[in-house]
């Protein structure tokens, strides 16, 4: 995946991104979304069974910040340990498609704002570093 | 003890945290989260959550909201990072 496909404004984020998390990288981009793998993701093991992803793709749309990050796509099914089941877990969607052939087979469609609140307002490129603490967190209160 | 050292009842601790690489100094266990993130620069801090984690750039261990109180004397509240509150989901991938 060549970086250079991508807007200036996106490549700024993502820098900023990998400062946050220098193991991130572009794996596709499709439907003005760019999916990025981010590792190692903390997921609780006293929350969550194993097998636990030590890392997950999130959907970061091409035009950020002027849109907002949609989606997290894991190779292992998220299965908490109480049994309760994870709001916005599809499955098998088409949308894992373009990283179906790395191992992403499960989507998660978890978005900024919603029935838990408003996220924070995203503004500059920079904000992307926010993207990892955000997927952390949105597994957990998922 | 010598007689010029106060008693122990009298000292003063400081609680040294960091957030992310920010370090703050606090006279008192007992901190408003929103006052922890204003200190590190994120004033006011809109839609976002204070993390209390178990070493530096570490797991989360504990969620505050800017409105709740940190106790400052508890395990695992040395490091801190501050990440996006809020959040939803949608069926179909598309909002």
């Amino acid at each position: 995946m060549d970086l250079n496909d991508l807007p200036e404004h996106f490549r700024a984020g993502f820098e900023a991104l990998k400062k946050r998390c220098p193991e991130a990288r572009v794996d596709a981009i499709k439907d003005n979304f760019v999916y990025i793998w981010l590792e190692p993701i903390y997921i609780s093991p006293t929350e969550f069974k194993d097998p636990r992803p030590s890392g997950v793709w999130v959907r970061i749309p091409i035009q950020f910040p002027n849109a907002q990050p949609h989606g997290v796509i894991t190779l292992h099914p998220l299965l908490r340990t109480d049994g309760r089941p994870l709001n916005g877990s599809a499955g098998r969607h088409e949308i894992c498609g373009p990283v179906a052939d790395r191992g992403g087979v499960n989507y998660y469609s978890w978005t900024w704002n919603g029935n838990l609140g408003q996220g924070p307002a995203l503004l500059r490129p920079s904000d992307m570093a926010m993207v990892f603490e955000w997927v952390e967190r949105r597994i957990r209160v998922a | 003890m010598s007689q010029k050292d106060p008693p122990p009842s009298s000292e003063k601790r400081t609680y040294v945290i960091f957030v992310g690489d920010v370090q703050e100094k606090w006279e008192t266990p007992s901190v408003l989260a929103r006052d922890i993130m204003a200190q590190a620069g994120i004033s006011p801090p809109d839609n976002l959550t204070l993390e209390a984690l178990d070493k530096h750039n570490g797991n989360m261990v504990k969620e505050f909201t800017p409105d709740q109180t940190v106790n400052l004397d508890e395990k695992d509240r040395k490091f801190f990072r501050i990440a996006p509150g809020g959040g939803g989901y949608s069926f179909h991938g598309f909002e």
